[in-house]
């Protein structure tokens, strides 16, 4: 379904911030396969998932989603086989329009958008019904601007939108971070729901060690722009939260070794 | 009461230039000054060809898609070329003054002795009453010429703002709304955001300078200063129909752009009657929009202290 091949992303390239944020990367990922993606800050997971649906152009390296080559096409063009949700609430709806109508956007995804009426009626009947099916009591207020809801509402919303058409790939990029607990509880119960539902190809980045063990049948770790592990099957079912902490600290005290390390050779050789 | 209703009419007629205004400005948060270009150019190509005998009909509406392509030219420069939206309209418009001279041949074009949709209407309101030069409307007389052109324009603003409206609400219209709103998430969902604004600019600028060509010819010439200050003129109006209407509904917002625009140029001619100079009044009307938009945020931080 997805298949990376050797992406690398440079940005700032030769100033004193560069940063290379994916390094040669490969990763295929099989149809209805959901992927979570874990690493430390600047890791490198939001930025892979940037570089699939196309917020930027890879440096190098080629992206193939659902039988088509997409390194070149822009965002609003792969948006026909993504459904995305992003971290910030506010990121994934227009505030100051009504959920309706939000809804209606989403139900166009990809296709072309005429001058036939946004909120015909057989849309809205479609509407109602799945709105209820979030059970956030929305499907009443369908006429109230998105702006008036909560961030909870919002991301699932925002999930109902990205997956109103089936997408060939689901992008969570730490959809349940910026949420209460209760939200957050409220909105992953909700993805896996839709995930599993609907057999979605699904790539969950996420900060939750909990949400990690507990959800997806593969898992990454990414650190400076690499896949350092990549658990799947049954290994992925053995995976506690106790695991995964004890990857992250192999990592750090990798980091810590670092600097003396270069010490070391420094002498050694200079 | 001659005057009133010439304020009127004028008021209609800018409110769509109020109605350009909001979708650039309030609908894609582009403060584009092609307006000021745009608005002359729509009035400099209807009244040529109007005063080379073609039918009004057909050169007001030239007029309507010489500004479409005016805003698009704002808009390729902006998206396809990366050029500041400020800077693409700044360019744009000093581009339009050289093309409004060219386009005219002089710097005024009168349209009196022409035939024009203002005297297509005139005429037809002399036919409805009979020939009769003045009729009494609640105790006043009346020009029955100055009555048909408002009751015309009021026709034509009316459908314009209901076309607007309506397509604010199809697939495409509200791909453009979202595109404002929020263009990361437009994007997400398969919209070519420059395309939106290309075209939302386009119809922007033609709907000036539609009012550029309704405006010609209910004066009776075009001229190519004036176009100047129009962006703020047609800002003012959107500012106070948001301050009578609110902004939450869209059909309101467009028929709160219609009122403000005639409730502006109604202050305006009183000012004017009670001896204010006409040359202050762009200073006048800029101060006026410097207020309209720092006085909410002052309010609120006022409301907090006290809160």
């Amino acid at each position: 379904m997805l298949e990376i091949r050797g992406i690398s992303k440079t940005f700032n390239a030769g100033t004193p911030n560069e940063v290379r944020a994916l390094q040669n990367i490969d990763l295929t990922v099989d149809e209805g396969s959901f992927v979570i993606v874990i690493g430390t800050n600047g890791s490198g997971k939001s930025a892979l998932q940037n570089a699939v649906a196309g917020t930027f152009f890879v440096d190098s390296g080629a992206i193939s989603l659902a039988g088509h080559d997409v390194t070149n096409w822009p965002e609003h063009r792969r948006a026909r086989f993504i459904g995305r949700v992003f971290q910030n609430p506010f990121s994934g709806t227009s505030p100051n329009m009504s959920i309706a109508e939000n809804l209606a956007l989403a139900a166009r995804r990809g296709q072309k958008r005429g001058l036939g009426w946004a909120l015909n009626s057989s849309l809205m009947s479609d509407l109602c019904e799945r709105v209820r099916m979030l059970n956030m009591k929305l499907e009443d207020r369908l006429d109230n601007i998105i702006g008036s809801l909560s961030g909870g509402q919002r991301q699932a919303l925002t999930l109902l939108m990205a997956t109103w058409l089936k997408p060939k790939l689901l992008l969570l990029d730490e959809h349940t971070a910026a949420l209460d607990p209760k939200s957050a509880s409220q909105v992953i119960r909700l993805s896996e729901e839709i995930i599993v539902r609907e057999k979605l190809t699904t790539l969950m980045v996420t900060h939750s060690m909990h949400q990690a063990a507990n959800l997806g049948d593969r898992l990454i770790m990414m650190y400076r722009g690499r896949i350092i592990h990549d658990f799947r099957g049954a290994e992925k079912k053995r995976l506690r939260v106790d695991d995964l902490l004890a990857r992250f600290e192999e990592v750090r005290r990798k980091e810590q070794l670092d600097p003396t390390a270069a010490e070391m050779l420094r002498r050694a050789y200079i | 009461m001659t005057l009133l209703i010439g304020s009127l009419t004028i008021g209609l007629i800018l409110s769509l230039l109020a109605m350009g205004v909001f979708i650039s400005f309030r609908i894609f948060d582009f403060s584009d000054i092609t307006a000021d270009g745009s608005i002359t150019l729509g009035a400099a190509v209807s009244a040529i060809l109007i005063v080379k005998g073609i039918n009004p009909v057909l050169a007001t509406a030239a007029g309507f898609c010489s500004g479409l392509l005016a805003g698009a030219t704002t808009g390729v420069l902006h998206t396809k070329f990366k050029i500041n939206s400020l800077l693409s309209g700044i360019l744009v418009m000093t581009a339009l003054y050289s093309a409004n001279l060219h386009v005219m041949g002089k710097s005024n074009v009168p349209l009196l002795s022409q035939t024009t949709l203002s005297t297509y209407a005139e005429d037809f309101g002399l036919k409805v009453f009979g020939g009769a030069e003045n009729i009494i409307i609640t105790g006043w007389r009346v020009g029955v010429r100055d009555i048909s052109v408002l009751i015309f324009m009021s026709v034509i603003i009316g459908l314009v703002g209901w076309i607007l409206y309506l397509f604010f609400r199809t697939n495409l219209g509200t791909a453009m709304r979202a595109t404002g709103d929020n263009n990361q998430m437009i994007r997400a969902l398969g919209v070519n955001v420059g395309n939106m604004i290309t075209l939302g600019l386009a119809f922007s600028n033609g709907l000036i300078a539609l009012a550029g060509a309704l405006l010609a010819q209910y004066q009776g010439f075009a001229d190519v200063q004036m176009g100047i200050g129009m962006v703020v003129w047609g800002l003012a109006s959107v500012i106070i129909g948001e301050s009578l209407v609110g902004t939450r509904n869209l059909g309101l917002t467009i028929t709160g752009a219609v009122m403000g625009s005639v409730i502006f140029r109604l202050m305006v001619a009183m000012a004017l009657r009670w001896g204010l100079n006409p040359n202050d009044l762009k200073l006048i009307t800029a101060i006026f929009v410097f207020a309209a938009l720092i006085l909410p945020n002052l309010l609120g931080k006022l409301r907090k202290r006290k809160a």
